[in-house]
């Protein structure tokens, strides 16, 4: 069982129901869905997950080589969905998993019945004629904000954030304890979020998906949320009122009834 | 009293007014909605950034203070913790002050959430200048510190020899492939003198010249006598800020090689000339005036024919085994048998060659030996070959068997001019001669011995020479049969 402990995956919800994967995105860990999550777990098999490198993965697992790439992490998602069997998968992805989320369906579609993108960008950085958001100036900004908030991170805490369930008052104590990883492994995943271009990833996606898209979301504007619908063969764009690019923490109840008048449709 | 103010005077000095409190805090005091719109400001935010109430209060969210990179952690990191944790501590960001600098500042935000209204955030923002000074050069220090390690372990994993000399000519550096090379360890030499490490060293320093920084001057190949040995180096030298790096590299294989090649056309242009010159003579005249020549004359010359294409024949033997030797692709077929019945045939045989000296059988013992009959008679063959040559005319080679200690050991004696104590070990080198410049009208490939004692070592035996008071006496030892 080295992908379940690995990746931290945690399982919940109904024993036979149909399996919901969430993902979180660049920052934080499986915390982000605290308040989306427990909504399914009467209707189905929820299992949520930290991406190596984040949470209480298995930091040790992290390669830079397998991470170089969003790849890398599709294929823990791929590996995941083997290990426990899943069929017909509903992936709900946040930023960055969103991504993952479309190259693991591309990769194997019949795992997956539905993807669920919350704040999608397949290329964050502008381009010619596509608007992105950013420029490459802007990323190395982030490094640097990450480098100045890394300076308190020491190794001796590695093992509290990736504790130990039967001991979590380890990392209650800790300041910004869901947020924290090794400085390294937070760069990299950085430059290999924000550097990323998966564009021609979403023509590869043969499932229904939604984009769920945020008022003001700095990190996937508007422009790249119709983006995203237009380039996928079924995709569906809502705009929620929510403003921010995290819906799931600042507008749970809207985010949850979204989802689920997606699921409830064809 | 409390301190240097008495009671009557403290409370009128701690009744503050609150507004002031709040206003001139040395702290900046923000209090947003839950999208971060500013709601109030303090004057403290307000000098901090730069900006007047009016253009903040209901205007501007806190994150269009940010500059775009900043976003990004914000929406990734500050703004989801302060929804999963309701406070958030010690955010290190910028923030973009109205004239459009960037301030360094740390936020403590904490979310005031009640039933029933809406979400308030008040959030503390301080200047941290000097605190991310300090703290980029710590960055700074551990990336130095990160980048020497790096350079120091990659030192570890150079193949030359790498050594840093100090302005006093003492050892700073010492990498392990130059520990290697001169044979010294690296903690015995580090605050030594070069020379005093190497003896050889102050012989070769002053032939390197050494480069202006990162400017190596051209190197030089020089032979450097170490512990045990003489090694060819090729050294190049150049100052650095800490005194004088020298790299080196062990050229002497190469140099081996040379020298392979220089033996090679040695052997090709004394050695085999005369044998091919002396038949291509030989036909040449059969040829023209084979008729008008008696039989006599044709004898001899048909004679010389068969002689000198045997002797090219073993020259190219020797060389052909040699590379087999040197490739260890020599078929052994270890075996009990009895050297003392190998060394009457070879001797009987020896008979028959031409210009033989006698050998004398001085006593022959039949104990048996571990070994391979066929590589053995080789390698007795070239030892008795060598003595034949270098035996004056006449002179008596005598042979014995006999069992010594726990080996079987074959002496041959001859009577020939000896050799210099000095190149006992060496005339089993690969093509030694003791008179390079041919001089003596000896011949010879100069691989014989070399061969010999090859075999022998790959038999678990051994050749050798014993202290003598005429002549030259060998030695081949097998170790007696188990």
């Amino acid at each position: 069982m080295t992908v379940i402990h690995r990746n931290n995956v945690v399982l919940s919800g109904r024993v036979r129901g149909t399996p919901m994967m969430f993902a979180h995105g660049f920052g934080c860990d499986q915390n982000m869905w605290r308040y989306v999550a427990p909504a399914f777990e009467d209707d189905y098999r929820v299992i949520l997950f930290d991406h190596v490198g984040a949470g209480r993965s298995d930091l040790s697992a992290y390669d830079r080589a397998r991470y170089s790439s969003l790849d890398g992490y599709a294929a823990d998602i791929l590996e995941i969905c083997r290990e426990l069997e899943l069929r017909e998968v509903i992936f709900v992805g946040h930023s960055v998993s969103a991504m993952m989320g479309v190259l693991a369906a591309a990769e194997d579609p019949e795992r997956f019945a539905r993807l669920v993108l919350v704040g999608p960008s397949p290329r964050y950085l502008d381009d010619d004629d596509y608007v992105g958001g950013f420029a490459r100036e802007d990323i190395d900004e982030l490094l640097d904000s990450l480098d100045n908030n890394y300076l308190g991170w020491s190794a001796a805490m590695a093992p509290a954030i990736m504790g130990n369930p039967t001991r979590p008052e380890l990392t209650e104590e800790l300041t910004n304890s869901f947020c924290r990883t090794d400085p390294q492994i937070a760069k990299q995943f950085a430059r290999v979020t924000f550097l990323s271009d998966n564009r021609d990833d979403l023509a590869r996606v043969s499932v229904p998906t939604l984009v769920l898209q945020t008022q003001e979301d700095v990190i996937a504007p508007m422009e790249v949320g119709a983006y995203v619908e237009r380039a996928l063969p079924q995709g569906q764009l809502v705009v929620l009122n929510a403003t921010g690019h995290c819906p799931n923490l600042s507008a749970p109840e809207e985010t949850i009834n979204a989802i689920n008048t997606f699921l409830a449709t064809g | 009293v409390s301190g240097e103010i008495s009671d009557d005077v403290l409370p009128g000095i701690l009744e503050e007014n609150i507004e002031e409190l709040y206003e001139d805090a040395p702290v900046g005091y923000l209090s947003t909605a839950a999208d971060g719109t500013i709601l109030k400001a303090n004057r403290t935010f307000l000098t901090l950034c730069g900006f007047d109430a009016a253009d903040l209060v209901g205007r501007r969210r806190f994150y269009d203070l940010l500059p775009p990179g900043a976003k990004i952690y914000y929406e990734t990191h500050y703004a989801p913790l302060l929804r999963m944790q309701q406070d958030v501590r010690e955010i290190a960001i910028e923030v973009v002050r109205a004239d459009g600098r960037r301030v360094p500042v740390l936020v403590n935000a904490r979310l005031k959430n009640e039933p029933g209204v809406p979400a308030l955030i008040r959030l503390t923002v301080s200047d941290a200048s000097d605190r991310r000074r300090y703290e980029r050069e710590l960055l700074a220090a551990r990336v130095e510190a990160e980048s020497r390690a790096a350079a120091a372990s990659a030192l570890q994993h150079v193949k030359e020899g790498v050594v840093l000399v100090d302005d006093d000519g003492l050892i700073v550096v010492l990498n392990p492939a130059a520990s290697r090379l001169f044979g010294v360890e690296i903690e015995r030499a580090v605050g030594l003198r070069l020379a005093s490490v190497v003896p050889g060293w102050a012989a070769v320093a002053p032939r390197i010249a050494v480069g202006r920084h990162h400017e190596a001057a051209a190197s030089v190949v020089v032979p450097l006598a170490v512990e045990a040995d003489t090694l060819w180096i090729a050294a190049s030298a150049e100052f650095a800020a800490e005194g004088i790096v020298y790299t080196l590299r062990d050229v002497t294989a190469d140099r081996r090689l040379e020298e392979f090649r220089d033996d090679i056309v040695s052997i090709v242009s004394h050695e085999l000339r005369t044998p091919v010159a002396g038949v291509y003579g030989a036909a040449q005249t059969l040829a023209a005036h084979g008729a008008q020549l008696d039989q006599d004359a044709r004898n001899r010359l048909t004679e010389m024919i068969v002689e000198q294409s045997g002797r090219l024949s073993r020259i190219l033997e020797e060389i052909l085994l040699t590379e087999q030797l040197d490739a260890n692709n020599v078929l052994l077929e270890q075996t009990a048998f009895t050297p003392a019945e190998v060394v009457a045939r070879v001797v009987g045989v020896s008979a028959l060659w031409r210009h033989t000296r006698p050998v004398r059988i001085a006593r022959l013992e039949g104990t048996h030996a571990d070994g391979d009959p066929g590589l053995f008679e080789q390698a007795l063959v070239n030892v008795l070959d060598n003595a034949m040559k270098y035996s004056p005319s006449g002179g008596e080679i005598v042979v014995s068997v006999v069992a010594h200690r726990a080996s079987v050991r074959v002496t041959i004696a001859d009577g020939g001019p000896g050799v210099a104590p000095s190149d006992a070990e060496r005339i089993f080198e690969k093509f030694f001669r003791s008179d390079p410049g041919h001089a003596t009208g000896v011949t010879g490939t100069g691989l014989g011995l070399y061969i010999a004692r090859e075999l022998m070592r790959r038999m678990r035996g051994r050749v050798g020479m014993l202290p003598s008071d005429r002549g030259a006496t060998f030695f081949l030892d097998l170790p007696a049969a188990s």
